[in-house]
């Protein structure tokens, strides 16, 4: 497969995972289009992996988290805007969540896109960001604990 | 709120699925992947040639302090051309690196405080005020910047040329024959041949052929590495003298 064809039919897919992880159009978009960048410049690479998808994936979610660590994608941004992301119905508790959400630490919010979005186990998702299966146990388990706090909940086991 | 594991899953999936989807930036995301690319070739030069210094100096110093600098394996045949140019330091300072390097974004270069069309596919070489833009095709040409205009070079048709520190000299790689490398240097103003050197050395595929990882220095000293099936030699070599081995192939 050429990379023009891989980009077009893999764009969506990577902007809307781009989009919960930065929760801003402008960012995701950026996010998106830096990875495939790189993407494109490692194509002979990317192109002969066992599973191109999870190695792009992973790729995103790399250049999320590092870029966050660095922060410069955060200060040259403006803050998120919220409302435009959420749907319609129930809005006052999915406004609640998404903001809480979207305030958790880059790699917490990693941790859940990837396990409640694209629906990865502990140990792909383990894979995806770099780290041990623990880690991403007790990372998930900060955010959620997190989220139920900020949200005024009881504490669940999950 | 009951289980904020469903919540977060239909949250997500929402959210993602009520996203309106921008287009591809296609041609923004070619340009930049080429920008990379060059990138990354810049860095892996910098350190190949670096390890190249570091090899030279782990070789020449026990055989400086034994007293056999003189001593190698038979040299391969070569036939050399051009003036006799004294090796050694440069006369003149160097100069000061330039502020702003040029560089290609889209089909556009930018160079010398102006702007290029040079449509896509473009490969880009430049070292002082020497500008190179290669242009990729079935092979690749390569046109120079001359004043406001971008100028065919008689040279350097599918190779890719390497320019000295102070981009005064290019040094190609050809094959003349397919039993025979050609590393010729010209000038990069005139675009004027200062020498050749024929080696003994049959064309490989691809980039490069046999003769890999070529260089220029300042004092117009080529150095490449010779891909000889199992032997890879390191090679120096100053138009007006023969080439030389100056580290040994790998085993």
């Amino acid at each position: 497969m050429e990379f023009e064809e891989y980009a077009a039919a893999r764009w969506p897919v990577l902007f809307r995972t781009a989009l919960l992880l930065t929760g801003s159009r402008a960012e995701a978009e950026d996010l998106a289009q830096t990875t495939l960048v790189k993407v494109y410049a490692g194509w002979a690479k990317v192109s002969r992996a066992d599973s191109p998808d999870a190695y792009v994936r992973r790729m995103l979610v790399n250049e999320f988290t590092s870029d966050r660590r660095r922060g410069a994608r955060r200060a040259a941004t403006a803050p998120v805007g919220v409302p435009q992301l959420v749907p319609a119905d129930d809005p006052s508790q999915r406004l609640d969540l998404w903001a809480h959400v979207l305030a958790l630490p880059p790699r917490q919010r990693a941790v859940l896109v990837l396990r409640f979005y694209e629906d990865l186990t502990e140990t792909q998702t383990a894979h995806v960001l770099g780290v041990a299966v623990g880690t991403v146990k007790s990372q998930a388990h900060d955010a959620l604990r997190t989220l139920r706090t900020r949200l005024g909940q009881q504490e669940v086991p999950s | 709120m009951t289980d904020l594991h469903d919540h977060l899953t239909e949250l997500f999936g929402s959210t993602a699925t009520d996203a309106e989807i921008p287009p591809l930036p296609l041609q923004e995301i070619l340009a930049g992947g080429d920008d990379l690319r060059r990138v990354r070739r810049r860095r892996a030069a910098i350190w190949t040639a670096a390890a190249a210094a570091v090899a030279v100096v782990a070789v020449s110093l026990p055989l400086a302090l034994t007293g056999h600098g003189s001593q190698s394996s038979p040299a391969p045949t070569h036939h050399t051309t051009g003036p006799a140019i004294p090796s050694g330091a440069p006369s003149a300072a160097p100069s000061a690196v330039e502020p702003k390097e040029p560089f290609v974004r889209g089909t556009t270069l930018h160079a010398a405080g102006r702007t290029f069309e040079v449509g896509k596919r473009v490969n880009l070489v430049s070292a002082g005020d020497t500008v190179l833009v290669g242009h990729w095709g079935a092979t690749i040409t390569w046109r120079t910047l001359r004043g406001d205009h971008l100028v065919p070079l008689p040279y350097g048709a599918d190779t890719v040329p390497v320019l000295s520190p102070r981009g005064t000299q290019v040094a190609v790689s050809t094959n003349p024959t397919p039993q025979t490398s050609r590393i010729t240097v010209y000038d990069a103003r005139t675009d004027a041949e200062i020498a050749h050197v024929d080696l003994d050395l049959p064309a490989t595929c691809c980039d490069g052929g046999s003769v890999q990882q070529l260089s220029i220095d300042a004092t117009g000293t080529v150095r490449w590495v010779e891909d000889r099936g199992r032997e890879a030699p390191r090679m120096a070599w100053h138009p007006g003298s023969a080439p030389r081995q100056i580290a040994p192939g790998n085993p």
